[in-house]
């Protein structure tokens, strides 16, 4: 479905003149969204009103002051929002186990798709108008793109207006590098996302499902085919993003940079959800005084950057606890310089293998439906534990073959490829895109992972 | 007002379409080259095997009290010995004539050893043993049968769980009326291309080599076959496949008490998967992990019909032989089971069956 709308958007885009490019995208963006929910897509016209009129206040306003209230006044508004929708039913909760009463009564709000990406993305714009880092957009509609552009609407990037706005004048001409280059990529993203995520995914579904009938060894392989699972969806969600949005001349940044050879988890943040580090550390870590206040108050500032990032996930005490235990990895680094290069070969091998092994760990909170049952898992592991499902090792040929791609780096040996065979490319399209209808008319496809974030 | 098109629109738009149509033309042509191929390599693509009209290019012939075969008559000619076959679509013949079923081959032994046998096949896709026993004591009892014989393969026992009454549960589409839309109607004249039952089944195929496709039982509604072999599944609770059997025995007993009441006895024989008869890697092309497997269910059918007094005869032994012998004997590979199907045999499959159960059931029912 989503190819067929794509390949109706990005031909009709070309026929127009630039100036109703911008329409059209706009037209087709909320066409998306409407595929999800029509009702919910009054929260992104009411968002984009507010971002367009704070930032035009606040540019505008010679008064420091009116200018912090307005930037405190969207902050409170958009945060509030999403406090309503996504945490709301999780601090309710667990008020109530803490003190046996509820202050307000319980919320069943379906989550908008996307809001927790484009709550961040106006936030980061607003925030850079305010400190002058972007002009205030004149026109209402580069606004109303900003915030619902469809191909990074679900799941990101998380694009800062800076880099975004200037793309939409629209005005790229039909450039075929750069669309061999965007096929190139969504064609990448599928075969992750289908023939690696969701091929992997029953065996994580079931171990997690109930850790409790699973061996230690059951579950290792589990949380290794959840390591695998994670990365493929969420990247190839990311390279079908990169792709889609490349299609119509506007390049989103690089989401994921190998994050499987990290050397350390301060290196692992800087290549895994990119654009979500950048956002927490300009927006967040910085703000609360970054590294300039001592080493205690860095450890703090990671700690708290980290935490909210871990409840940005998802509302829940096991992302909470997820976040801790990457702030106070990312701390330990700091403090024993863990963080710096790897000074041999030897030394970043070993320093990999750990930072993996530390990675996998942190992702049972991640997977696991609550914090009991990610206690569960680690108990189950740490104590050899045995169980009565036949043990499953496709994980570790799954982990291999994500390595060596790595290592070789096949996905720009890919690319390049691909330029240079295009009329390859155009069969090896035709024929994925037939192999895909028969896969999903069989197979349960599921969403991406991302898009419960 | 301002231009809405840009100068080459027009240009690219031709362009386009030609580009589409030289490349459409390419995709046509490969297909029906492919079309071709099949019906001349693989006549038996041109049938969808699950199509309810058509089992592998033999149309079915339904009598009117619903048994597949020609129409039976209540009452029994003298010194007929009648035959009746109950159980699911591995009894009714689902790919296979209805001349080839184990009941038409039974009563052809019979007939070849002095018995003037006849059949009623009163098997039906779907089946439960519920069903089963309620269509015996409603219809086939009064046709007076002499030898009434149940096929047992793994579906009876999963189905006898809950299927139809679980609202959770798709509809089994055999058990539906036929969908009279034009949309139905042209899906069905797409099946009965080669190319796409070709793709379809292949497309299968990759998805359980692949993974994205899995055994597994759904944790909420757990049925599926792989229920009678004990299927191990975290989430599922570990006495599920026992409480199946249990209840499965339960219904053999009261079909038992049924036909014993007209005074006639009951055979049970078991049907076994493809996977479960034979090692070979196409033997299992939804790659069943038989280490999640704890139930042996040709012997636990054993078991049950001995508690229950009943003579049995696990055929999987007997299709085993049946290849060998074939291969032995005729000089070709027989695969005993209907092509890109796990569990309904084939006529040489049937036949292995039939034997099975003329070696179980002959002795006893000699001419008079």
């Amino acid at each position: 479905m989503f190819l067929g709308f794509l390949v109706v958007v990005v031909y009709v885009y070309y026929l127009l003149t630039p100036h109703y490019r911008r329409w059209f995208l706009l037209l087709a963006s909320y066409s998306f969204y409407w595929a999800w929910s029509v009702p919910y897509s009054i929260l992104m016209v009411c968002y984009t009103l507010l971002a367009y009129k704070t930032a035009r206040i606040i540019e505008s306003s010679n008064k420091p002051k009116n200018r912090t209230t307005a930037l405190i006044t969207f902050l409170v508004v958009v945060i509030s929002t999403l406090f309503v929708f996504k945490y709301a039913n999780f601090f309710l909760d667990s008020g109530y186990s803490l003190f046996g009463f509820r202050l307000w009564p319980q919320l069943n709000l379906l989550l908008p798709l996307g809001i927790s990406f484009y709550t961040f993305s106006t936030i980061s714009y607003i925030v850079d108008v305010y400190k002058g880092v972007t002009k205030a957009k004149e026109s209402i509609l580069d606004v109303g793109l900003y915030v619902i552009f469809f191909p990074s609407l679900l799941a990101g990037p998380i694009v800062r207006a800076e880099v975004l706005m200037p793309q939409f004048a629209c005005n790229a001409s039909v450039d075929w590098m750069v669309i061999r280059s965007g096929i190139a990529q969504i064609v990448w993203g599928m075969l992750k996302k289908v023939y690696v995520a969701d091929s992997i995914a029953p065996i994580a579904n079931e171990v997690f499902a109930s850790p409790e009938n699973v061996s230690a060894l059951g579950l290792v392989l589990g949380t290794l085919a959840y390591t695998v699972q994670v990365y493929c969806d969420f990247s190839g969600y990311s390279d079908i993003a990169i792709g889609s949005a490349r299609l119509l001349g506007i390049e989103l940044p690089k989401n994921f940079e190998k994050p499987y050879l990290a050397y350390s988890i301060t290196d692992f943040w800087r290549r895994w959800h990119i654009s979500l580090s950048n956002w927490l550390r300009d927006y967040l870590y910085i703000p609360l005084g970054g590294n300039r206040g001592g080493n205690l108050r860095t450890y703090a500032n990671l700690m708290i950057t980290m935490l909210l990032g871990g409840l940005w996930h998802g509302a829940g005490w096991n992302w909470v606890v997820w976040g801790g235990l990457q702030g106070a990895m990312l701390s330990i680094e700091r403090a024993t310089k863990l963080s710096s290069k790897p000074t041999s070969k030897m030394n970043y091998v070993i320093r990999w293998l750990i930072t993996l092994f530390l990675i996998c760990t942190s992702w049972i909170f991640f997977r696991a439906s609550n914090l009991d049952s990610a206690i569960v898992v680690l108990q189950r592991i740490l104590t050899f534990a045995d169980g009565r499902i036949p043990i499953d090792y496709r994980p570790l040929f799954y982990m291999a073959t994500i390595l060596l791609v790595e290592w070789w780096d096949l996905k720009q040996k890919w690319m390049s490829w691909t330029q240079n065979h295009p009329n390859s490319l155009k069969w090896i399209t035709y024929a994925m895109a037939i192999a895909l209808m028969f896969t999903f008319a069989g197979a349960s496809s599921s969403n991406f992972l991302y898009f419960q974030f | 007002m301002s231009q809405i098109f840009n100068d080459k629109a027009l240009a690219n738009l031709k362009t386009t379409v030609r580009y589409i149509a030289v490349d459409l033309s390419k995709v046509l042509l490969a297909i029906v080259l492919l079309e071709a191929l099949l019906q001349v390599i693989a006549p038996e693509y041109t049938n969808n095997i699950w199509d309810r009209e058509f089992t592998g290019g033999h149309p079915i012939v339904v009598s009117s009290p619903g048994n597949r075969g020609p129409m039976v008559p209540i009452e029994k000619a003298p010194g007929e010995l009648r035959i009746l076959a109950m159980g699911d679509s591995t009894t009714f013949g689902t790919g296979i004539a209805a001349e080839d079923t184990w009941p038409a081959q039974l009563a052809t032994i019979f007939q070849k050893n002095g018995a003037k046998a006849t059949y009623i096949n009163g098997g039906h896709e779907g089946y439960t043993l519920k069903d089963i026993n309620t269509v015996y004591r409603n219809l086939w009892s009064q046709y007076q049968p002499d030898l009434v014989v149940l096929a047992v393969d793994n579906d009876l026992v999963s189905m006898t769980w809950i299927r139809r009454d679980d609202k959770s549960v798709t509809a089994n589409p055999y058990l539906q009326p036929i969908a009279k839309s034009k949309l139905a109607d042209l899906k069905n004249q797409l099946k009965i291309f080669a190319t796409p039952s070709w793709l379809n089944i292949n497309a299968q195929k990759c998805l359980y080599f692949l993974g994205l496709a899995n055994n597994n039982l759904k944790a909420d509604a757990p049925l599926g076959a792989a229920l009678a072999f004990g299927w191990q599944q975290a989430d599922l609770p570990p006495d599920l496949a026992e409480r199946a059997w249990k209840q499965f025995e339960t219904y053999l007993s009261v079909l038992r008490d049924s036909v014993a009441a007209d005074g006639r006895s009951l055979a049970v024989v078991y049907v076994p998967n493809r996977f479960m008869a034979f090692d070979g890697f196409s033997d299992n092309e939804r790659q069943v992990p038989r280490g999640r497997l704890t139930i042996d269910a040709g012997k636990r059918l054993g078991e049950i019909s001995k508690s229950l007094g009943l003579p049995y005869v696990d055929s999987t032994e007997g299709v085993r032989r049946g290849r060998s012998q074939i291969a032995q004997q005729e000089s070709r590979f027989a695969a005993m089971y209907i092509k890109f199907d796990n569990t309904h045999l084939d006529k040489d499959g049937n036949k292995a069956v039939a034997e099975d159960l003329f070696g179980l059931l002959g002795k006893s029912n000699q001419p008079r």
